[in-house]
């Protein structure tokens, strides 16, 4: 089993990057080969509301069990 | 002879790796042992199954790369590093190619000199026309009008240029060629900028986030003048490799990024 740790979802601010989705990651771990991702959001890096996106990624990752996860 | 045991199905030609430096320390030191660590890069090169490397010189370590290059010719290219504040550049350049076989010219930022000065390189950019031998450009973006927050987390001071240099190179010297390395710095800037300039090519060693940056620059300019680079030692090769590999593109596409155009660039190949 390959455990990605360290993955990202949402817009990174500074310049456009595909697969920023939930989908778009789940796409990318599929193509190669990785069975879970402990992910963060970027919008809980960079928005001053950064709770805004550590809630978002709670629903996100309930939507994916088995597959993302956030650190508690 | 070791097996290639991480990398792909060979259905290529070759792989050419078009950004390797030999182990330094800041730009202008070799590291301590360089020529031993350098022999370890070549074991994991060729475990990662990539067949040649070309080697840019950077600062005054050209005679260095001109003894590697001497002992591996059937896996090392030298490209000469280019010193834009020193005006026998052109005659260095001519000295390595004719005399040591080197097939490009390396530009990076010098201790006193940025790269937002390249339009100054002039009689370089001549001489490689004159061989016809590519300029390999350390690249990272700059931008007037970036709030300071953005500057301060993707500028690096002496290091980045604005992309209208990219362009105004390409329409300056139509019959010189240019790799813009990382992708231009920031790429979705840097390959619209060289859409009309097919003397334009980048390599893609990485840098900031760059998720689905593969699938992004063929589709802004197709995958004749994308090429693959790794920026060894200072990234792995397995790691940039990995980016074509997963790449939502086209076999045909990968082979052309992993190897076929620089084998056109480097005129390898007919």
């Amino acid at each position: 089993m390959i455990i990605d740790v360290n993955a990202y979802l949402g817009r990174w601010p500074f310049m456009p990057l595909k697969y920023e989705t939930a989908e778009g990651i789940l796409t990318l771990m599929d193509r190669a080969g990785i069975d879970k991702a402990v992910v963060t959001s970027l919008n809980s890096v960079f928005h001053y509301n950064y709770e805004a996106g550590n809630f978002e990624l709670c629903e996100i990752c309930k939507q994916h069990p088995g597959r993302l996860y956030h650190l508690q | 002879m070791l097996k290639s045991t991480y990398c792909f199905d060979r259905g290529f030609k070759l792989i050419v790796d078009m950004h390797v430096h030999i182990p330094f320390s800041g730009l202008e030191y070799v590291e301590v042992e360089w020529r031993e660590k350098f022999k370890n890069m070549l074991i994991v090169a060729q475990k990662a199954g990539i067949d040649k490397q070309v080697i840019l010189g950077l600062s005054s370590n050209n005679e260095f790369v001109r003894e590697l290059v001497d002992k591996h010719r059937d896996k090392l290219i030298g490209f000469v590093r280019g010193c834009c504040t020193d005006p026998k550049a052109p005659l260095i350049i001519e000295k390595f190619v004719k005399e040591y076989g080197f097939r490009g010219v390396k530009i990076h930022a010098e201790p006193n000199w940025s790269l937002s000065g390249l339009l100054s390189a002039h009689t370089i950019f001549l001489k490689a026309a004159e061989f016809d031998i590519p300029v390999v450009i350390h690249s990272w973006h700059d931008e007037e009008g970036l709030m300071h927050e953005a500057r301060t987390l993707i500028i690096s001071e002496g290091f980045s240029f604005p992309v209208r240099i990219i362009a105004e190179l390409g329409r300056r010297y139509p019959n010189t060629k240019f790799v813009f390395v990382h992708m231009g710095g920031m790429w979705a800037k840097a390959l619209d900028a060289a859409r009309p300039y097919p003397n334009i090519y980048f390599d893609k060693s990485g840098f900031d986030p760059e998720r689905g940056i593969i699938e992004s620059a063929v589709e802004m300019i197709g995958a004749s003048r994308i090429l693959f680079g790794s920026d060894a030692p200072g990234r792995s090769y397995i790691s940039q490799l990995a980016k074509v590999k997963y790449a939502d593109i086209s076999e045909g596409d990968k082979r052309k990024i992993l190897g076929e155009n620089a084998l056109k660039l480097l005129k390898e190949v007919s």
